[in-house]
């Protein structure tokens, strides 16, 4: 090639390797059967993404006629609809004012220090967060609460301020917070408070949606008998958050726990979710059959298993069991399955005498890969 | 250099052919020299100790690529040099030594030799490894494989691949659908706020990719969930991200994960979204793809491994594994199918080096599963197959056929020769 020809040539080659690649085409259709791509359309976000529902197995009902929560509307206030997607369980605001909102948080997971971070230091910047000792006492919903007072640069507003009135049950927080133009927020303090007292759990209302009942209807397969004592759910006829493909030999056992069942002489098996850090909850269950918190080899080690489509994490541990409910059992096999998503902790834990549980590990497992969120 | 070529300086025509001619030697005294065939050799030798080394770090598929379909790579020997540096070494990569290896087998076995019967077994013999070598190279460049997950019962037309993506367009279209896929490998600029936009001129809108992340999982946005990537929100108000996980050396057990945003042509509405591209086979071949309506079609966007349909159907009929006595560790593993191909069914027995070969797709036995670990027992199974579509399958058996039709000439030729002389020698006081 001539001298001129490469002067040409290179900075075309060079153009074209320095060009991003920012726009391809698809390429061709192709037409597929159903049996080539099984598909399912419009399932929603956290459907899709095979994530649990954040709020848990006792998340707040969010379906017509279940309890939900409500308060005593101060007088200039007005409600507005609960976004619980959102973690706003109800929401008001000052009327006319969309500068102000008000609402309640129920059973957020995280523990109150995080949480006191969280609004010090994350939204207001505010480094020495207090003892929650320090903090003023103030009714919320029936509960010893703390009140936080706030103001300063918010969401990055400055001249904003917020009161936030909050309890702990465990690991779960509940709070009703109040943010707005400080002026504003320190005018309706009193207002604020008094709404904090008068939250309560509202009872369940008719479902508006539902047909009238008509004359000589029967009554749904699972409602309890007339006329007779009244029985305990069971762990079958309760509104369950999961279901899965429960194995042969397993009995269901009457509670509140999803997915609780029975086997062999002491074995018992169940599905729960829970707040908090994935391996210091591991190391809980651990110490219940008397093993000391992992080594950093051994959680890492940790085999993965599906579950909810996702991988979970597999505890296999063997011991005396000593539950934190008082529960016994010698020689004993502990598995739990867990899936940490957004914060929550979903497990299947099965326990029982060594020799039982081994019997069970395959059938287990193949329970957990079946686990889903109930519709 | 004679007198009378010394006597014409003034055709450069001549000098020209003379010096090419004597370059064009020198080429081919380097290209078929034996010297070079050495030192290729060892350059491979030490590239496969390097590559071995680093494959406890990188992970089987990366130090594949990096160290031996590439033309250069840089073997990090993990020597502390002080200062936090480790000793890097550069070196040729796989690729190119192989080529190299192809050309001084070429030139110096083939194009150099005399083709006389009396070099027929050492031509064939270098012939046959001249095809071992494109075999080599037809493999890398024009095959594919992936594989098939199956629980006993259950069947399946398509295979997946173990790590490569696709972000897949679908429109509803009755019971079926019609796809469009883009490889990932053509989004890999979207890392980021950097977009790739994909598109097709007859679609009512383009789609913007953004974040590519080759490892993440998708989270919802809490009270408690803090993250810099975006947060998109949909319609019922509840927030997703996706947030970035180590990258695994075991290609496979990553999930890939992008945000994508469609924009209409006309009216230049957005849709966004997270796509996750987990994959559940066998657990749920079914996907759910990101769904949104333009011009009253229905469209989905889908991340998922790279999808191939197969030429037949395949169901898993049983599946069987035998442990050492003694031990959970499994000593064979194999697997009954039946091929359905239109109106005809074949039973077949897949187990280790039994592959099925049908249509130019080879099932190995390759896996079965769930581990959750080393002490797992019990049904149900399922079984995994590795599929490999490769146009060259059959050639290095060929090849070795030749290699050794080559050798078994070229020493039998020697033998012959030796007995000869021998013969000949033996004769000799005799005739004086």
């Amino acid at each position: 090639m001539t001298i001129p020809g490469l002067r040409i040539l290179l900075p075309i080659l060079f153009l074209a390797g320095c060009g991003a690649d920012n726009a391809v085409d698809f390429g061709p259709p192709r037409s597929a059967t159903r049996d080539q791509r099984p598909t399912t359309w419009n399932r929603p976000t956290r459907e899709r993404l095979g994530l649990p529902d954040m709020r848990g197995a006792s998340a707040e009902p969010k379906q017509a006629g279940q309890p939900r929560w409500t308060g005593d509307t101060p007088v200039g206030w007005e409600e507005l609809p609960a976004q619980p997607q959102r973690f706003r369980d109800a929401v008001w605001r000052v009327a006319g004012n969309e500068e102000t909102e008000c609402y309640l948080s129920a059973g957020v997971g995280g523990g109150v220090s995080m949480n006191m971070g969280r609004w010090y230091t994350q939204q207001f910047g505010v480094q020495d967060v207090p003892a929650v000792e320090a903090l003023p006492v103030v009714e919320l919903a029936g509960h010893p609460g703390r009140l936080v007072e706030l103001s300063g640069t918010y969401m990055q507003k400055p001249g904003q301020a917020v009161l936030l009135a909050f309890f702990a049950e465990g690991d779960q927080v509940t709070s009703l917070k109040f943010t707005g133009p400080e002026a504003v927020v320190q005018g309706n303090r009193d207002k604020f408070l008094q709404l904090a007292r008068s939250l309560r759990r509202a009872s369940a209302g008719p479902n508006p949606e539902a047909p009238p009942i008509q004359p000589g209807q029967p009554m749904p397969p699972n409602h309890p008998g007339m006329n007779t004592e009244h029985a305990a759910p069971t762990s079958a006829s309760a509104p369950a958050p999961f279901a899965a493909d429960v194995p042969a030999g397993w009995t269901a056992k009457p509670g509140s726990r999803p997915l609780h069942h029975t086997f062999g002489t002491d074995g018992e098996v169940y599905v729960s979710q829970l707040g908090g850090g994935l391996r210091p909850t591991l190391d809980i269950w651990r110490g219940e059959v008397g093993l000391a918190a992992m080594s950093d080899a051994e959680w890492n080690a940790l085999p993965k298993v599906p579950m909810l489509g996702g991988e979970a994490t597999l505890l296999d541990v063997s011991g005396d069991f000593h539950s934190m409910s008082g529960k016994q059992i010698a020689g004993a096999r502990l598995l739990v399955v867990t899936l940490l998503e957004g914060g929550t902790i979903t497990f299947a834990k099965l326990v029982g005498p060594a020799a039982e549980v081994e019997a069970q590990r395959a059938p287990f497992l193949k329970f957990c890969a079946s686990l889903r969120r109930a519709p | 250099m004679s007198a009378e070529a010394s006597s014409t300086p003034k055709n450069p025509t001549a000098l020209d052919s003379a010096g090419h001619a004597g370059v064009l030697r020198r080429v081919i005294d380097v290209c078929s020299s034996m010297r070079l065939t050495v030192v290729l050799l060892l350059m491979f030798g030490v590239l496969t100790f390097a590559g071995t080394l680093a494959q406890g770090k990188l992970g089987l598929f990366v130090t594949q690529r990096d160290y031996f379909e590439s033309f250069f790579v840089i073997w990090d020997t993990e020597v502390p040099l002080g200062g936090g540096l480790t000793l890097k070494i550069p070196w040729v990569g796989g690729y190119a030594i192989l080529l190299a290896l192809f050309v001084n087998l070429v030139v110096g076995g083939v194009v150099r030799h005399r083709w006389t019967w009396r070099n027929g077994g050492i031509l064939l013999a270098h012939l046959g490894i001249a095809l071992l070598l494109v075999a080599g190279f037809v493999k890398l460049n024009y095959s594919y494989a992936g594989h098939v997950a199956l629980f006993e019962g259950k069947a399946t037309s398509t295979m997946a691949s173990f790590h490569d993506y696709e972000l897949a367009l679908l429109r509803q279209d009755g019971d079926g659908l019609v796809e469009r896929v883009v490889p990932a490998t053509r989004l890999s600029a979207a890392r980021g706020a950097n977009t790739v936009t994909v598109t097709a001129p007859d679609l009512p809108f383009s789609i913007e990719v953004s974040n590519w992340l080759d490892n993440c999982r998708p989270r919802q946005k809490g009270p408690m969930v803090q993250t810099s990537m975006p947060v998109v929100t949909d319609a019922d108000g509840s927030g997703f991200f996706l947030q970035e996980a180590k990258v695994e050396p075991e290609r496979e057990r990553n999930t890939a994960g992008c945000y994508v945003k469609v924009i209409e042509r006309i009216g230049r509405q957005e849709h966004q979204a997270v796509l996750h591209g987990l994959d559940t086979r066998p657990f749920s071949e079914d996907r759910q793809p990101f769904t949104f309506q333009v011009d009253g079609a229905t469209w989905g966007l889908d991340l998922r491994r790279v999808l191939w349909d197969l030429p037949f159907r395949l169901r898993l009929d049983k599946f069987q594994k035998a442990d050492h006595p003694g031990t959970m560790t499994p000593r064979d593993f194999s697997s009954w199918v039946t091929v359905f191909d239109g109106d005809a069914e074949r039973k077949v027995h897949i187990y280790m080096n039994h592959p099925l070969r049908s249509k130019e797709h080879v099932f190995f036995q390759t896996n079965w599963g769930p581990q959750p670990g080393s002490d797992m027992t019990g049904p149900p199974w399922y079984s995994v197959f590795e599929v490999s579509v490769n146009p060259s399958d059959d050639w290095p058996k060929y090849a070795s056929y030749v290699v050794f039709a080559g050798l078994l000439v070229h020493f039998l030729q020697k033998l012959i020769r030796h007995l000869r002389s021998s013969t000949r020698r033996n004769a000799l006081p005799e005739l004086t």
